[in-house]
């Protein structure tokens, strides 16, 4: 049969009503991620700051564009919640197979007197290489807890010259560029933050 | 400390076959919690015990020990201390989390009432260890004495696992 000029155009249409509909499915699939984690895209500033890395080094946040980029405080003599969180992260990253280079998780230490630059060396290497960490000043380390509202003291020193710290327990993460993204709070499963970190990567 | 339900340990660690022993002969319990893991020296308060392990973190850091505990008598028990030969200080710590902070404080004793099972697990109460007599590796077996509010004492094997274990 052959077609005339207005079935001809009712063909384009219905081509460009496809492709529009291919498309919207497309892009309704790409925002409609769910992700694990708290969305704080809208209310954390981008990762910003200046510390020394454990090769006594200075950097800032320019050394981890093009990385997903975990950011946690803690002290070495944390036997718990640090090492709990940090193995999380870990095994998280280990499930990311050949992504694993694109992340890196920032450990900055809130109590820097006991973490000379050597013992938070072997601290963060303990898991893995993807995991970083960092010391500052107290004032750099005071205008980084500023930025992302996160709250740090340490106790009296008793007879043996040990003290509590207290210290926050939130992870942030941020994009490859540096924008922040999501918060954990207390939630160390590999699972759900390897899910959360793919999306990251894939997104970029 | 939240008591669990006995059934977790269970699956691993048969405290009602520990128990039905327990009901015949009570001063066997020692014993049959002995025989089940393979990790009890003394014979010691009715305490079934699973997944005894220390998380290693590199030089002399402080470490933590985690393990659950199932009080398997029929009295309650209350855990007052613990030492080992690998550590010169030993402490029970709780890890508090308020708002988005956390802290540990120290905890005098663990009381675990008849039944119950305790986790000292990541984020919760732990065993803190302090001062290594010597250095420690992975798959080492740390001796670890648990004594008790009514001076019953029971000696475990900890496990020492990677860093990156949970």
């Amino acid at each position: 049969m052959k077609l005339g000029p207005t079935h001809k155009r009712y063909r384009r249409h219905c081509y460009a009503l496809m492709l529009c509909g291919l498309l919207g499915i497309l892009t309704a699939c790409s925002e409609d991620k769910s992700w694990n984690f708290t969305d704080i895209s809208t209310i954390m500033p981008a990762l910003e700051f200046t510390l020394t890395d454990t090769s006594g080094k200075t950097v800032d946040a320019s050394a981890y564009r093009g990385k997903v980029t975990l950011l946690f405080f803690g002290y070495t003599h944390c036997p718990d919640v640090c090492p709990t969180t940090l193995a999380g992260i870990s095994q998280a990253i280990g499930k990311l197979g050949p992504q694993a280079d694109s992340v890196r998780a920032l450990f900055v230490t809130v109590d820097p007197k006991r973490d000379k630059l050597e013992v938070l060396h072997a601290y963060a290497h303990a898991f893995g290489p993807q995991v970083v960490g960092l010391r500052g000043t107290d004032d750099q380390l005071r205008a980084l807890a500023k930025r992302y509202h996160v709250a740090y003291s340490l106790g009296e020193p008793d007879k043996q010259g040990s003290y509590a710290v207290t210290h926050s327990g939130t992870v942030f993460i941020f994009d490859q560029q540096g924008r922040a993204r999501l918060l954990a709070v207390g939630d160390n499963q590999p699972d759900r933050i390897a899910h959360d970190l793919r999306q990251l990567i894939e997104q970029s | 400390m939240q008591p669990i339900d006995t059934a977790y340990s269970g699956v691993n660690f048969h405290p009602r076959r520990g128990l039905r022993h327990m009901h015949i002969r009570t001063w066997a319990t020692g014993i049959v919690a002995a025989l089940v893991l393979g990790s009890v020296h003394a014979a010691g308060p009715s305490i079934s015990a699973s997944h005894a392990r220390i998380r290693l973190l590199p030089g002399d850091l402080p470490l933590a020990g985690y393990v659950d505990l199932t009080n398997t008598g029929e009295g309650p028990l209350s855990l007052t201390g613990a030492s080992s030969p690998m550590f010169s200080l030993v402490e029970f710590h709780k890890s508090v989390r308020e708002g988005g902070t956390v802290g540990m404080v120290p905890v005098a004793h663990v009381d675990l009432s008849p039944q119950a099972t305790i986790r000292l697990a990541p984020g919760g109460i732990h065993l803190m260890l302090i001062g290594r007599s010597k250095p420690l590796k992975i798959d080492d077996v740390v001796p670890m004495t648990l004594k008790f509010a009514d001076g019953r004492m029971m000696t475990l094997n900890f496990l020492v696992r990677s860093a990156t274990t949970q």
